[in-house]
């Protein structure tokens, strides 16, 4: 644990440090696919989290607009990240995180439990997680070299093709 | 400001009120509402102590002060500094009398009912962080028992406020990045049960982490007895599933805080001789507590609680038990990892024992101090902090220390859930630490056993962080290297202690662009090469620096088009400037991309030879992707080149062999000048077999075995054994098929490198196929001297005859 020197953030001057995420929101070309599939199969989900949001929360937002009802929870080991998506989209709830000691709160209840182009490192500690709570897990791999197909072919995930999306995807039943 | 609630009945709470009435007291409204039995009272809103220090119009001076007063964020009396000012400044300001009405309306409506008209409260704080939940800190504000009478509950009420500017509340708010003014506070105000006997409940076994177990600590009187640690109480461990009591052990209790009936607050009094070494609670009471603690826990999700509770003098079983609160446990709900058992070594000098309440083994000076006053002066960091108990004003001292070793307390008290929560060894209820041990002495405290010894000892010291799986003491040594891929820094550490690989055979630049955050063309047109650089060569550093002297394989970029577009700058550089073609596997990326922006690639470069000479780190190699001609490769070779990075005895550069064309000319390569090569089966497989990777209706097309993806393998792992160049491959065909792996030893790989949880099973299936390949070798070898051996007869078997 170390002191962070640059927050809390005060004032408008510290606001400067986030013009680097300003331009947002950019993105990839399944994204509306990936929402559709989310809110097409959770439509009556109470809590929905996303698991390393870094500075794009655009799933996560336009889930929140389909699903006005559902807790959207957004998680990240990257303070400042959080600090902006809160200030950009209050109708999130930014959560600090570290999936390596996850915090059980921040899961419990939830429904599905999502990534969007998670390190493959992290992919098991995911998993791992949505099992202790028994949800459902989706992510949405990195395909470079090591992502694609991998996931399924060793966890025996199902693979789900939606529009443009790729997505692996595991009910609790299964885990 | 909306107007909103002064007041508001735990009855009524919910969950969501959590931002106005604080996590205390929503709770005690959800087990309310869930029919735990829980003692009536109501919430002074955070709406309350807002109106307080704007109407009196204190707000701006109290942050202003904080401001103004902590210069350095590591000097713990600056905190203190502050503290005072702030709380000063609160306690004077006399408070507004729409608020005081409302207190004292509501202080009546819950007196009635009661034989005296004005009746005993609990009074607590409850801070209100609207955004972010963290952990819950121990003792995070303050707590007044036995309150009676309008005066007095006024009073606390501002005290309650005051405590939200505690020198460790501010600390802690500052290390965990809250802003202060988002942080408000709410006051609980609940009857107080006159309590015979109290205490806590903890869900989950707080020093093994075990979930099946419940653990009540008791002692006569005030729970406030054990939660503040003053005291060694009772504690019982009740079996989840059967409810059998399977572990008790009775403490001699020579202290209880009982209420003062003339004028309310609390006497510490000392406990009849009789009463000291029988138990306080019985068998029916302790079984009814654990039921209601797993009720509770249930309530919550199965997530592990800390729960107070209490027994009522007045009434009669099983109407006299009380919870009082109850919150999300918060270390071992978080961790998988349980405490090591260490054997104990012979011939150490223990000196003082006591019960280990926070794992691990610290080797320090000594530092007896008992109160904080004393700590400013004398604790240093990395010090063994030696007290009689500690308190939420402690808090910054023990974020310095190295372990903590109290006098009183037991399992639940404050000194042993904040070093929980610290990750801190942690020993309490030794009894007599601090007259025993010395200051300036060294000693080593092994709070896995919870005895402190004499002296340094090393054999006790853990030499490196304790690994969390254990490997066998027989892992095997392979000829053949086992490598790991990694793509953030952040689990180097962790995966360097729990695999022990031999290096790492892959590590991914993609996740360091996506931190970075922005397209490296945005990034340069703004003139940020030098954030680039110097992110890049962080994190890079960060695993060299965990495995060196083993090396550490970069890989540079190898976007694909469309992934970029989640970054800012994606769109314009990619899209707009033509880089997004139908199928971006086969378009624009790989080494083709440092021959056509080398700008770029120059950067990453620098950011290698920053890390390989600024910090020494010469254990990191490189490694070139997705290189699909020869000519790109000279090129980005001759750049590399003049950025410096000349290839020799401890600067290797790695060819991926994935586009087929690199394969079929394997031997143009090594000529050119390589030191090893590593395939990415993947898009080797896509690529040889003319699979694309993306569409999911040609997937069970897509097999990294097919008889035209090994040959070229072999290809080209005999061609490079023929000139020494090293062979790997970073794909996860072999940790998929272990007849992968069978055939890549057998033809001669030099390396593996697979993902993190496959590490050990991928270094004992090589383990069993060198050698089933050793016994292979030494039968051919026999067959070949001609040395054929008659029919196996045994001796025993002429016996038989």
């Amino acid at each position: 644990m170390s002191l962070n020197p640059s927050l809390p953030l005060d004032g408008p001057k510290s606001l400067s440090r986030f013009l680097l995420f300003k331009m947002l929101p950019f993105s990839l070309p399944d994204n509306e696919d990936i929402v559709n599939f989310i809110v097409t199969n959770y439509g009556s989900a109470k809590k929905i989290v996303e698991i390393g949001v870094g500075a794009n929360p655009l799933v996560a937002k336009r889930i929140k607009v389909c699903l006005p009802s559902t807790k959207v929870v957004v998680t990240d080991i990257d303070r400042e990240k959080l600090i902006y998506t809160k200030k950009a989209y209050p109708e999130l709830e930014p959560v600090y995180d570290n999936i390596l000691r996850p915090q059980m709160e921040v899961y419990i209840g939830a429904d599905l439990i999502y990534s969007l182009r998670p390190p493959t490192e992290l992919v098991s500690e995911i998993f791992q997680l949505a099992s202790r709570i028994s949800c459902d897990v989706l992510i949405r791999p990195f395909f470079n070299e090591e992502g694609g197909y991998d996931y399924p072919k060793r966890h025996g995930w199902k693979f789900k093709s939606h529009g443009q999306a790729i997505l692996y995807w595991l009910k609790r039943d299964h885990l | 400001m909306p107007s909103e609630p002064l007041i508001r009945w735990f009855k009524d709470l919910k969950k969501e009120d959590i931002p106005l009435v604080g996590g205390k007291s929503a709770n005690l409204g959800e087990m309310t509402q869930a029919g735990i039995p829980v003692p009536p009272g109501f919430a002074i809103t955070s709406y309350a102590f807002k109106s307080f220090i704007i109407e009196t119009g204190i707000s701006e001076k109290i942050y202003k002060i904080i401001e103004k007063t902590i210069t350095d964020i590591n000097n713990p009396q600056q905190y203190e500094e502050a503290s005072q000012k702030v709380r000063q400044l609160i306690e004077s300001t006399p408070t507004p009398s729409k608020i005081k009405k409302a207190i004292t309306k509501a202080y009546q409506e819950l007196s009635k009912g009661t034989k005296s008209a004005s009746m005993f409260v609990a009074v607590r704080s409850s801070a209100t962080a609207e955004d972010l939940p963290d952990s819950s800190f121990a003792g995070q504000q303050e707590t007044f028992l036995n309150v009676r009478g309008n005066k007095n509950l006024l009073e606390k009420t501002v005290k309650c406020w005051s405590s939200l500017f505690t020198p460790r509340a501010i600390f802690y708010r500052t290390e965990k990045g809250y802003k202060h003014r988002d942080v408000l506070i709410s006051v609980a105000v609940q009857e107080m049960v006159n309590s015979k006997v109290a205490g806590v409940i903890f869900t989950i076994n707080p020093v093994t982490g075990k979930l099946d177990h419940v653990v009540i600590e008791a002692n006569w009187g005030l729970g406030e007895s054990i939660v503040s640690g003053s005291v060694i109480p009772d504690s019982y461990i009740v079996d989840k599933n059967t409810l059998k009591i399977i572990d008790r052990k009775i403490a001699k209790k020579t202290v209880e805080y009982i209420r003062d009936p003339e004028r309310g607050g609390n006497i510490h009094s000392s406990v009849p001789i009789e009463r000291q070494e029988i138990p306080c609670l019985t068998n029916e009471e302790i079984v009814k507590l654990a039921q209601l603690a797993i009720r509770i826990e249930e309530h919550y999700g199965g997530s592990p609680q800390d729960i107070e509770w209490a027994i009522d003098r007045n009434q009669s079983f099983p109407e006299n038990i009380f919870i009082v609160q109850s919150r999300p446990e918060t270390i071992w709900s978080q961790k998988t990892a349980k405490p090591k058992a260490l054997v104990l070594p012979t011939k150490l000098t223990a000196v003082v024992k006591g019960l280990p309440a926070s794992p691990g083994v610290y080797a320090g000076k000594a530092k007896i101090t008992l109160t904080t006053e004393e700590a400013a002066k004398l604790l240093k960091k990395g010090d063994i902090l030696i007290t009689k108990m500690s308190n939420p004003d402690w808090v910054p001292y023990m974020r310095i220390v190295g372990a903590i070793i109290t006098n009183d307390g037991g399992v639940t008290c404050h000194a042993a859930i904040v070093s929980r929560e610290l990750g801190i060894p942690c020993i309490v209820g030794t009894g007599n630490a601090t007259e025993i041990l010395k200051t300036g002495e060294d000693y080593t405290v092994d709070a896995n056993t919870g005895i402190i010894y004499e002296g340094i000892v090393e054999e006790l010291i853990p030499k490196a962080p304790i690994a969390t799986t254990t490997m066998s003491i027989s892992t095997p040594v392979t000829a053949t290297k086992i490598y790991v891929n990694l793509s953030i820094p952040e689990v180097a550490e962790k995966v360097f202690n729990e695999s022990k690989p031999d290096g790492v055979g892959l590590l991914r630049a993609e996740h360091l662009m996506l931190s970075v955050g922005k397209h490296p063309r945005l990034l340069i047109e703004e003139g940020g090469e030098e954030k680039m650089i110097n992110a890049f060569a962080n994190s890079i550093r960060r695993v060299a620096a965990v495995f060196a002297p083993k090396p550490v394989v970069y890989r540079f970029l190898d976007f694909k088009p469309d992934e970029f577009l989640s970054l800012p700058g994606g769109e314009k550089y990619e899209k707009e400037a033509g880089h997004l073609g139908p199928n971006p596997f086969l378009g624009y990326r790989g080494c083709f991309r440092y021959m056509k922006e080398p700008d770029i690639f120059r950067l990453e470069c620098r950011a290698i030879k920053k890390v390989r000479e600024e910090y020494g780190l010469t254990n990191l190699w490189v490694m070139l992707p997705f290189v699909r001609t020869l000519k790109e490769f000279k090129i980005a070779k001759k750049l590399m080149e003049e950025e410096n990075l000349l290839r020799g005895p401890d600067f290797k550069l790695w060819l991926m062999v994935e586009v087929p064309s690199s394969g079929i000319l394997i031997d143009k390569f090594i000529e050119e000048g390589i030191d090893g090569v590593s395939f990415g089966t993947n898009d080797y497989t896509m690529l040889i077999l003319g699979v694309d990777r993306s569409t999911a209706a040609v997937q069970e097309l897509f097999d990294e075995r097919n008889l035209a993806v090994l040959r070229l393998i072999s290809h080209v792992i005999h061609l490079c054994r023929e000139h020494g160049v090293t062979t790997s491959i970073c794909g996860q065909a072999p940790s998929n098929y272990p007849e992968y792996l069978e055939f890549l030893i057998n033809e001669g790989a030099t390396s593996i490198s697979v993902n993190p949880d496959v590490v050990v099973k991928t270094r004992l299936m090589a383990a069993s196929i060198e050698r089933k390949l050793l016994l292979e070798e030494r039968r051919k070898a026999e067959e070949r001297r001609g040395e054929f051996k008659s029919l196996f007869t045994p001796r025993w078997s002429e016996e038989l005859e």
